[in-house]
């Protein structure tokens, strides 16, 4: 394992990859099942509703299964995206799906990465919401607020607490949390233990990844998201029939399988070829995702259930197949 | 003429073709009525080990604490002078109360220590009777072989909630408990704290590994140490190790109580250079010297004896003086 991951695995939440509880709830379930108490009164924001509320809860070990559940399925959903993409014979040139395949399986693995650190960006729906409601209401701390508003949430935990604020974009502002958690890992990774140099060394690999995702003026980190709509709604950068204006090697972009090398593997600079960075960029997030869960789960005895049940035994089928 | 000592509350146990009684006897009598033949006393009938009188003593201080009590039963052998007589209707033995009455087949340590105790108590024995000498030497081995000790790593683990941890103990553990938590630690998931499995250190050798660095640790607490011993351990790693893809050896029990035994040598080193300042990148500084002198093959297959070890990684840090 290379030492910057070494390095990265130290600012992780480790308890996701100590899960030997057989259970299938996720987030949502969490927060569903109402094991928590409201730890502030709630405040109201628009329409007299809360879009933001923190639970303190006395048990973690089911919270860590249900992240590290979540963790395991956007991390399936990344590996699943980015092995499916490939060449077909009778369209050579054809990269357009393949582009937004790669797109998916970064933003899922940005998904998974994300609760590799205890946080997690999540929908909530009405009757999820509800329940913390009538926690808040039967312990008086609804604030006098109508409801709280149903959504895509922004979660992190704290010691025994987690605080929900609510998002607006499910991929935008995902693309920001996932950039926020960059800029937290390159600012605390002077405060791991390691040989200078590798902390030089993932410092770099983060802060190329964060600038990668800020590029062409993406303020919100959402660079891979601007070129997926470019090319899924413009049919730009001729990644569908005729290929006219296409700048990219084919035979380079069509690589599927480049996220099982390390994460500093790859050219993240640009060179006005977005296409080609698209994909560098994605294999990159996939690579550290991938490399991330592996040595977290192998450094823990492969105990993880969700991950041996999940991420780990898909690998091993289709690596076998 | 001795006169003769009644019990009563005896049972009567058959195993086989062997019958023996069960009772309790007061520890003083037991005391003076028992004997053991050591080899070394008696060459041809003798089988017992030689006494370990500090182990007698500890048990003696045990007793006389006021909250010991040893309930496993001695077993003895009634020899024929002692005129051992079981009475099946009053369930009761009587014996000649002579020095020589019965021989000790298991637990002579404890009989000694009853004997040293000032505390009186009374002893749960099982006494057999009419056994040939083969028998009583068989019946030793049988018990000896077959009774398995409880691993020193459980002990340890238990020694707290006994509250029976000296100072030192209490501060091994807390190390020990914070290397196998901390997310930066390098040993963690290496460690076993109540059992011994392959490729992971137990609790006893982390402390007979660290034990004779709790004084160059000097005030500093568990967690500050954490902090030094884990920077050190993984310049030792990077250092050494890595480069000849020897990580693994790290947590075979000879290399890493080498290793420790590395720790003073070196870290006197960073002092020395760097004033007390235990990053992983001081510590680098010398574990990479020494990693590119090294002979692979003293930590790829080290012997049981840690301190050769110790020697040649202090040989290889030595730098070469020229003018």
């Amino acid at each position: 394992m290379i030492p910057e991951i070494k390095i990265i695995h130290q600012l992780s939440l480790n308890e996701i990859f100590e899960v030997k509880l057989l259970t299938e709830s996720d987030l949502k379930a969490w927060v569903a099942n109402g094991h928590y108490l409201v730890s502030e009164c709630l405040e109201p924001s628009t329409k007299n509703r809360a879009t933001e509320f923190e639970l303190q809860f006395q048990q973690s070990e089911i919270l860590h299964a249900s992240l590290a559940n979540d963790c395991n399925r956007f991390a399936q959903a990344a590996i699943e995206s980015i092995w499916s993409v490939g060449k077909i014979n009778k369209l050579p040139k054809s990269t357009g799906w393949a582009a937004v395949q790669m797109y998916y399986s970064a933003f899922f693995a940005a998904h998974a990465l994300l609760r590799i650190y205890g946080l997690a960006c999540s929908q909530l729906e009405g009757d999820y919401v509800d329940k913390v409601f009538q926690i808040a209401s039967v312990t008086e701390l609804d604030g006098g607020v109508s409801s709280i508003e149903n959504g895509f949430y922004f979660s992190s935990i704290l010691n025994n607490k987690i605080k929900f604020n609510k998002l607006k974009d499910s991929h935008a502002d995902t693309w920001l949390s996932f950039s926020k958690l960059l800029i937290w890992l390159i600012d605390n990774i002077s405060n791991t233990t390691g040989l200078g140099k590798h902390k030089s060394d993932a410092l770099t690999l983060i802060s190329n990844i964060k600038a990668a995702l800020h590029m062409s003026g993406a303020a919100k980190g959402n660079w891979p998201s601007q070129i997926r709509n470019k090319v899924n709604y413009q049919h730009t950068h001729g990644v569908w029939y005729p290929y006219k204006g296409a700048l990219h090697d084919h035979d380079i972009v069509l690589r599927n399988t480049e996220w099982l090398k390390s994460p500093v593997s790859f050219d993240l600079g640009g060179k006005n070829n977005d296409i080609l960075t698209l994909y560098n960029v994605s294999n990159s997030i996939v690579s550290l995702m991938y490399h991330l869960m592996n040595y977290g789960y192998e450094r823990a005895g492969k105990v993880s259930l969700p991950l041996s049940k999940g991420i780990f035994r898909l690998i091993n089928q289709i690596r076998a197949a | 003429m001795s006169d003769k000592v009644s019990y009563g509350s005896v049972s009567l146990v058959r195993q086989g073709d062997y019958r023996f009684y069960s009772f309790t006897m007061p520890s003083d009598v037991l005391a003076e009525t028992c004997f053991v033949v050591n080899r070394d006393e008696d060459p041809i009938e003798g089988f017992q080990r030689e006494l370990d009188k500090k182990r007698a003593a500890e048990i003696a201080n045990y007793i006389d604490s006021g909250l010991g009590t040893i309930p496993s039963s001695i077993v003895l052998s009634a020899q024929e002078d002692s005129d051992f007589y079981y009475d099946s209707k009053r369930k009761s033995v009587s014996f000649l109360s002579i020095n020589k009455a019965f021989l000790i087949i298991d637990g002579q340590h404890r009989v000694y220590g009853f004997k040293l105790a000032k505390t009186a108590l009374r002893i749960p024995v099982v006494v057999y009777e009419n056994l040939s000498k083969r028998d009583e030497s068989r019946l030793f081995i049988d018990i000896n072989s077959k009774q398995k000790g409880v691993p020193t790593e459980l002990l340890l683990d238990i020694k707290k909630m006994a509250e029976y941890e000296n100072d030192t103990e209490q501060y091994l553990r807390e190390l020990f408990d914070t290397f196998s938590t901390e997310n930066d630690s390098v040993l963690y998931n290496r460690l076993s704290a109540s059992k011994r499995e392959k490729g992971k250190i137990t609790r006893s050798v982390f402390n007979t590994a660290v034990k004779p660095l709790v004084k160059v640790f000097g005030n500093k607490n568990s967690d500050e140490i954490y902090e030094i011993f884990n920077s050190y351990l993984i310049a030792f790693n990077e250092g050494v190790l890595v480069p000849h893809k020897l990580e693994e050896q790290a947590f075979n029990t000879t290399v890493f109580k080498a290793i420790s035994g590395f720790f003073p040598i070196i870290t006197a080193r960073v002092k020395d250079r760097f004033g007390a300042i235990y990053s992983v990148d001081n510590y680098y500084e010398f574990t990479e010297i020494t990693g590119q002198r090294i002979k692979p093959a003293k930590l790829a297959t080290p012997t049981n004896a840690y301190k050769p070890i110790v020697d040649h990684l202090e040989e290889s840090l030595k730098q070469e003086f020229t003018l």
